[in-house]
């Protein structure tokens, strides 16, 4: 494999910087978003928010176009067991650039980083049951779906099931490192 | 890719990029709620279309209802780049 690859065609991944830690909040507390993520719909205070941003988390990223340096999302790897070889991970999309596409290039940048710097065997990603159909033509090439908790969390009314997707490292190379290349690559570093 | 390709042409280019059977897309059905493509396929469908510099800025996105809505997108930028 080549060097990891952090910037792409329209969106580059770069260090969380203090400066950010506003944003990220404001994020993960979004009236459209903070739903979907961690804090499901709750208001952690943002001092708990900063402290919780780290634990647990092997790497992580800010998300920003290109050319604009506009913030569009984040994304996050955390809960690594480099003894059994895997790892969690987790994207967040700014609500503003939703329909842009630009996320995916974010998570195949992501997702390759991961695979080479550590030498895991297979990513996890939890997904909620009305999430997953975003993402469902992945499944059997870009993921599979390794676990299911039935009727897991509540939101709006009912309970809705769990998945757990799993990324294993050579279904990923194999089929989407090339991918990746040829997704993300630039003009000559011209950029778009 | 310099010669302009026709509407249908146009589909089987993304059909193959989208991993679907040549001449099954519908040049005018939604490409998000009647053909159901998910995240991931509209990227590819994106990044395909980049392939044929035809851009696409992220406040068209939204507009961007049908492949008929792409290939309009596509005949425009070649017309562009044949004004110059």
């Amino acid at each position: 494999m080549d060097a990891p690859r952090l910037t792409g065609r329209h969106v580059r991944l770069r260090t969380v910087f203090p400066s950010d830690y506003e944003y990220l909040y404001a994020l993960a507390t979004d009236e459209e978003l903070g739903w979907r993520w961690r804090y499901r719909g709750a208001s952690p205070s943002p001092e708990l928010f900063q402290q919780q941003l780290w634990n647990g988390v092997l790497a992580q990223f800010v998300v920003e176009h290109v050319e604009t340096k506009q913030r569009v999302g984040f994304v996050q790897a955390f809960d690594a067991s480099e003894r059994n070889g895997h790892v969690h991970f987790a994207v967040m999309t700014d609500p503003a650039v939703k329909r842009s596409g630009w996320i995916i290039e974010s998570m195949l940048l992501f997702l390759d980083y991961l695979f080479t710097v550590w030498n895991f065997r297979k990513l996890y990603a939890e997904v909620l049951e009305f999430n997953y159909e975003q993402f469902a033509s992945g499944a059997g090439s870009v993921f599979k779906v390794e676990g299911r908790f039935t009727e897991h969390e509540w939101h709006a009314g009912r309970y809705w099931d769990l998945l757990i997707l799993a990324l294993y490292r050579e279904d990923f190379v194999r089929d989407w490192h090339p991918r990746v290349e040829q997704l993300v690559a630039t003009d000559n570093g011209a950029g778009r | 890719m310099s010669t302009r390709m026709t509407l249908d042409q146009f589909c089987d280019y993304l059909a193959e990029r989208l991993d679907a059977p040549s001449g099954s897309l519908d040049p005018d059905l939604d490409v998000r709620t009647e053909m159901g493509l998910d995240s991931i396929e509209m990227f590819v469908l994106v990044v395909s279309l980049e392939d044929l510099d035809v851009d696409i800025p992220p406040n068209l996105m939204p507009h961007l209802r049908t492949i008929r809505d792409a290939y309009v997108q596509y005949e425009n930028s070649l017309a562009h780049r044949r004004t110059g």
